[in-house]
């Protein structure tokens, strides 16, 4: 029975985490290349305890839902989105590279091409992409090939990642590198767009209800149990 | 505690920054020259709950267990696409087309750069913005000048009386710079150099990418109205989404506090 108040509760804790990642998903639903987060829950060793009721250690995760986000197209030459499964990779100020789908970047001091947050993008050969002082239109083909004027600056890299499971999350609508395993990617680049996040506002609101109901479902099983085991104490204590 | 009330109540004010932005690009959507701006958002740090491997160890988790903690806006970004060439038939109306600002002289001897080209002129006769700024190099008119002509690459000329040739009167120059969403605008127009808008290059109009001078045009905002409202629209939704979740974490607690009667 004491069994049963702690599943319940457990359940309940587990609702209210859920409930937190929909909050996060629903407070970046315009947030460019943000990747919505999904949860799922595994149950292990799943077996029945002594009153024959089920019980299971659960394991809660999450995966970075990959899916494409709608293209907004905006004619800023430095707007760039991926078509395709695969990443930017960019540098952050702390040194590590970042995986990201935002291709929202502007031209800093120093001509290198930055994300808002000042993560730079990275060239194919690993070294940031910078454009001359000269100055001239920006263009970008779709191959990701970068030519400023008529001087060729390099080519944007873009990887691919196999198991999106993988992936860590970091701020910025980024995602760890550290021991990933990077294959080139087959994206094309839209130049003058930008991927806009793949939150689905109909999808998070199911949830969010749903969240709430199971909830309340819980919390009336723990109660049941609850008045059960008061009912057990109170009657065969009037013996 | 519930995150997702302080995480949705972020969204929401992440939200309202847009929808500010908004309103001020669409009440400067007739203003000369004005660059509309749009906000960048990113997605809060994230708490790693449980780290890969578990430390239950027989469950031995997959994947790593992440909490984020909602949206903020990070930067407005300007974007500075050429906007609209209009006719005025106004001498003394210059338009850019490129991506050249005039460098104009503030009072207290520094130098600030704008795309508005309505000059006027002052009682001595010196080519000044609508807020009284002279471009630096200055440009003097003189009194009696009948015609005044600038040339596509910034050679300003007066046509004075008893003559048939212009005489020179100075070169309107115009400056660039290599990051422009890095200047601090001013109001009024006015543009300031930073550290991350770099040092403007400054030549005649023609050279350097600099682009050229229209005497009897104005550029128009680049404000797009129609974006401006599915901006708005999307900004609006999305932020009655998070009130939604305000309201389901409220039910929750509410839930939570029912368990003990």
């Amino acid at each position: 029975m004491l069994l049963r108040l702690r599943n319940a509760a457990a359940s309940m804790a587990e609702l209210a985490q859920r409930q937190d990642r929909v909050a996060n998903n629903l407070a970046n639903a315009n947030t460019v290349g943000y990747r919505r987060d999904q949860a799922f829950a595994t149950a292990l060793r799943e077996r029945l305890d002594a009153e024959g009721a089920p019980q299971s250690t659960r394991v809660a995760g999450q995966v970075a839902d990959v899916a494409p986000g709608e293209l907004i197209a905006t004619g800023n030459p430095l707007d760039l989105a991926l078509d395709g499964d695969g990443f930017f990779a960019v540098l952050g100020a702390d040194g590590r590279t970042r995986l990201t789908r935002a291709g929202e970047f502007v031209i800093d001091a120093e001509g290198t091409v930055r994300s808002p947050q000042g993560h730079a993008l990275l060239r194919d050969d690993g070294t940031p992409l910078t454009v001359p002082p000269t100055g001239g239109e920006v263009t970008v083909n779709t191959a990701g090939d970068v030519t400023v004027g008529d001087v060729a600056v390099g080519r944007v890299r873009v990887v691919a990642v196999d198991d999106p499971r993988q992936l860590v999350r970091l701020d910025g609508a980024t995602f760890d590198t550290a021991g990933l395993a990077l294959r080139p990617s087959e994206a094309h680049i839209r130049q003058g767009f930008l991927e806009g996040s793949n939150v689905d506002a109909v999808q998070e609101m199911v949830d969010l209800m749903a969240h709430v109901r199971l909830f309340e479902s819980q919390q009336k099983a723990l109660r049941t149990t609850d008045e059960t085991l008061g009912a057990v104490t109170r009657d065969l204590g009037a013996f | 505690m519930l995150h997702a009330l302080r995480t949705a109540a972020l969204g929401m004010s992440a939200q309202q920054t847009s929808v500010d932005n908004t309103a001020n690009n669409l009440a400067n959507a007739n203003t000369t020259g004005f660059k509309r701006t749009r906000v960048a958002f990113q997605d809060l740090l994230y708490q790693t709950v449980r780290a890969a491997g578990g430390e239950d160890g027989a469950a031995g988790s997959p994947a790593t267990l992440q909490m984020g903690h909602g949206a903020v806006a990070v930067a407005t970004v300007a974007t500075f696409t050429q906007g609209g060439l209009s006719e005025t038939g106004n001498a003394l109306d210059v338009a850019v087309n490129g991506a050249g600002f005039f460098p104009v002289q503030m009072p207290d001897g520094s130098r600030s750069y704008t795309r508005d080209g309505s000059f006027t002129l002052t009682a001595d006769g010196l080519l000044v913005t609508q807020s009284g700024f002279a471009l630096d190099p200055g440009i003097e008119v003189p009194p009696d000048a009948l015609e005044v002509q600038i040339q596509a690459d910034g050679t300003a000329r007066a046509l004075l009386p008893g003559e048939t040739e212009p005489v020179e009167l100075g070169q309107i120059e115009l400056a660039r710079f290599q990051n422009p969403a890095g200047l601090r605008p001013l109001g009024g127009n006015l543009f300031a150099q930073t550290e991350g808008s770099g040092e403007p290059v400054v030549g005649r109009p023609g050279e350097d990418g600099l682009g050229t001078v229209h005497q009897g045009f104005l550029e128009a905002s680049n404000v797009d109205v129609v974006q401006e409202m599915v901006d708005l629209i999307a900004s609006q939704r999305a932020y009655e989404l998070n009130s939604k979740m305000v309201q389901a974490g409220e039910e929750m607690l509410q839930i939570a506090n029912g368990v003990k009667r």
